[in-house]
């Protein structure tokens, strides 16, 4: 038995090796992020008549682990906005906690009812992100903005080298390739959003959801969906106000799932044939 | 730079994340993050006498993904002064080029008494904010266009560390395809290769300036020709007109293939 | 009060020396800057807390609504101030910053005692050096947390910061406190509040200020669906509160009942 305190329930020297302190240095160069450790996956979102559907899942992977799940990637900024994030969850978490809250309380400072809106937020991110990679230190995420803007459905990508795209449907991750064409069959174009009731574009990024669960290895059936409307209301002073709703369904678990597809795939596991 | 297309088919949609991981000398294998990723798409722009007209297509993409069928690279660099730039290449360095200028050109109107940069001066500046970044290149190929003070139409084209020629060019292309349409710039704007048909072939074609409708055909010509052959071409094909009396712009469609 | 007994003697001119009867002159004269103000005051009720002052216009030239006097420091705290305005200014943007670094530190609200008491150990500050003078402020700082539900404080000049059922402040304080002692606070909702803050201000105005113009400037703190009701005598809601303006037409309706009451104050009187 070790008789000095501070040595016990350290790893032995003799058995593991003297512990390799190079890393604590602090004469060490600083380490900038080289890739994401615990990462979430995709974000689906939709414009629609009225306003847009965002969705994504509740799984944070380290790797192939399924690490936490009970991650929420989407989160409300301000009034008007949400944003919802793929890629790493720390420098998701530090994007919303160190910049955008401090942001939104200061600019509720003024109480002039004024407030940042989701092109606001959506540009604030981009310029964040592409400085961050002009740093050469970037934060590891791809992020959708959806929300409302001056009287129509906002909906923007922006990613960790600030590379910035609009879309009336959009996804980041493997819904890039899996989400994406599923609802361009709805909705192929801008003009095709006014035509597009919310019940179909909730069904559609639920639709993708499942696709995505099937697809998508780092994907779990429990995810977040947030839709944001506009409401008319009117002011004491009888003037109609424009008020951006923001409805929130939490831990939905996908329904009617089929893997009868699965016994399709040929090339993957025991089968012989 | 070369295309993703010309890499081995990767499935991981986000390719651009990563720089695939390369051997150094010492045995060592270095992973690192890469700043840049391209996202396709291609401009020209081709001057008459007194106009001169930008185009570019919509489409952004990443790999084989199309991001969006709507994203514009031809930019108006102010209300009223009939500057346009044209932007391709790493989509967010590109914007950040464009911003640089509206700003640059916007600050000099009111450091100047409200009055508006010269197209000129617009194509040097550009030039020293592209070079003042050679040591980390904004890779945003650039085409400049604009009227001069005797209404001559400018175009000025870029590499991305802001090489450029001073007295400017007829046409310029920049881009995915720009090597598909470069020669048939060449052909329809310089007439190279053309020879008056009576010299056979002794005598060059006479270069005269276009008109707008010509030069308006052969944009479209250009565009739809260069949708066939690349992938990263498509969807929409915005043209910027400028003349003395503004600037004027169209969005058409192309295929969406 | 000090200028008779203290002019003249030395000790009234440097902040850090007290006077032998052990007073801090430069602290008391700072508190005559407040006396000077536009009356201010802070109603804690069972399911909020309601700040109102009384903005003295200087000029007809001043936009209707401008120079704001109670400043949002956080999404639920509000700090109502009287005395001299950029002194106000540099209090409150230390309030923001104490705010924001609470949240940094402990990622949650900064409760509203916590608040008065960073304010008040940053006022006193102001009391020890020869090299500052202290604030010519007297803040009333409103919020509403998660474990004390309503909290009003107020952080005078020297440093001294009290919680209050009924705050009041400025030039009108006196007459202020006489009204705010009538109520029976905390348990009166916000609503009414503002009713009273709204005749209470007006009072004050009348007594203090009569010739000149000034703005009735209001704001609360409540929880978002903010209610009283279930709420028992002496029970007092919980929660993070919202603070913002109290909307145009409440502040209108209590305008109204205030020049009212104004008017049949004075009947009663003669009455009697």
């Amino acid at each position: 038995m070790n008789h000095f305190p501070e040595a016990w329930g350290r790893p032995r020297n003799d058995v593991y090796g003297v512990y390799d302190a190079s890393h604590l240095q602090s004469s060490m160069p600083n380490q900038h992020t080289q890739s994401p450790i615990v990462t979430g996956t995709s974000v689906v979102a939709l414009k629609f008549n009225g306003g847009v559907v965002i969705a994504a899942d509740n799984l944070a992977s380290y790797g192939s682990l399924a690490r936490f799940t009970d991650i929420e990637r989407l989160k409300q900024v301000g009034t008007h906005t949400i944003v919802g994030a793929g890629g790493d969850i720390s420098d998701m978490q530090y994007l919303h906690e160190k910049l955008l809250d401090p942001l939104i309380i200061k600019e509720e400072y003024q109480n002039d009812g004024h407030h940042l809106r989701a092109s606001h937020i959506y540009r604030y991110l981009s310029k964040v992100l592409y400085h961050r990679r002009s740093k050469f230190n970037p934060l590891w995420n791809t992020l959708l903005v959806a929300g409302w803007d001056d009287g129509k459905p906002f909906l923007a990508s922006a990613d960790l080298l600030g590379t910035t795209f609009s879309a009336p449907a959009l996804s980041t991750g493997y819904g890039a390739q899996l989400a994406v064409p599923l609802l361009r069959r709805i909705c192929p174009d801008e003009a095709a959003v006014e035509n597009i009731t919310r019940e179909q574009a909730v069904a559609a990024v639920e639709e993708c959801m499942k696709v995505l669960f099937y697809r998508d290895a780092r994907s779990l059936s429990k995810y977040s969906l947030a839709i944001i409307t506009r409401e008319d209301v009117e002011s004491a002073e009888g003037e109609t106000k424009e008020r951006v709703n923001i409805e929130w369904k939490k831990d939905i678990e996908l329904q009617n799932q089929s893997w009868k597809f699965a016994e399709g795939i040929r090339g993957y596991g025991a089968q012989v044939v | 730079m070369s295309l993703p297309s010309m890499q081995p088919l990767g499935y991981d949609q986000s390719y651009s994340f990563h720089t695939p991981a390369s051997k150094a000398s010492g045995g060592y294998t270095q992973h690192r993050f890469n700043p840049y990723a391209d996202n396709g798409g291609t401009i020209i722009g081709i001057t008459g006498e007194d106009f001169v007209v930008l185009a570019g297509d919509t489409r952004h993409t990443s790999g084989y993904n199309i991001n969006s069928r709507t994203e514009k690279k031809v930019y108006r660099l102010g209300g009223d002064n009939g500057l346009v730039l044209a932007t391709v290449g790493f989509g967010a360095d590109s914007k950040d080029v464009a911003e640089t200028m509206m700003r640059a050109v916007n600050d000099f109107k009111f450091n100047h008494n409200l009055k508006n940069m010269s197209v000129s001066a617009a194509a040097q500046y550009l030039s020293t904010v592209l070079y003042n970044n050679r040591f980390f290149p904004k890779y945003a190929n650039c085409v400049l266009a604009g009227l001069d003070k005797d209404g001559k139409a400018r175009l000025y084209s870029y590499d991305s560390v802001g090489s450029y020629s001073k007295e400017g060019e007829t046409r310029a292309s920049a881009g995915s395809a720009s090597s598909l349409i470069v020669p048939f710039l060449d052909n329809q704007v310089e007439f190279k290769n053309q020879f008056v048909p009576s010299s056979k072939g002794q005598e060059e074609r006479p270069v005269v300036p276009l008109d707008p409708i010509t030069v308006a055909k052969l944009v479209k010509d250009a565009f739809t020709s260069a949708t066939e052959r690349h992938i990263e071409v498509g969807d929409g094909l915005q043209i910027v007109t400028v003349t003395k009396d503004g600037v004027s712009e169209e969005v058409v469609d192309l295929k969406k293939d | 009060m000090p200028s008779s007994t203290s002019i003249g003697t030395g000790y009234d001119l440097s902040n850090s020396v007290f006077s032998p009867d052990g007073r801090n002159f430069q602290v008391e004269y700072a508190t005559k800057a407040v006396e000077n103000g536009g009356t201010a005051i802070g109603i804690r009720c069972k399911d909020g807390v309601v700040l109102a002052v009384e903005k003295l216009i200087g000029s007809k030239l001043l936009v209707p609504g401008s120079n704001k006097r109670i400043a949002s420091v956080d999404n639920h705290i509000g700090i109502a101030c009287s005395g001299l305005i950029p002194d106000a200014r540099h209090f409150t943007s230390r309030a923001r910053t104490e705010a924001s670094n609470w949240r940094k530190l402990y990622r949650s609200p900064i409760p509203i005692s916590s608040m008065a008491d960073a304010m008040g150990g940053y006022a006193q500050l102001y009391t020890l050096y020869s090299s500052v003078r202290p604030f010519g402020v007297t803040a009333i700082i409103g919020g509403m947390d998660e474990a004390g539900g309503p909290g009003l404080w107020m952080v005078e000049p020297s440093g001294v910061g009290w919680g209050y059922f009924g705050a009041a402040t400025g030039r009108g304080r006196q007459a202020a406190k006489a009204e705010l002692e009538k109520l029976p606070l905390p348990n009166i909702t916000v609503e009414e509040a503002v009713k009273q803050a709204a005749r209470i201000i007006y009072f004050a105005h009348d007594d203090n200020s009569k010739d000149k113009d000034f703005e009735l400037e209001m704001t609360w703190v409540r929880l978002e669906k903010g209610s009283a009701e279930g709420l028992g005598e002496g029970v007092s809601a919980k929660g993070w509160g919202k603070h913002e303006e109290v909307p145009k037409e409440l502040v209108a309706e209590a305008e109204r009942l205030a020049k009212e009451s104004m008017e049949g104050g004075g009947d009663e009187e003669m009455e009697e």
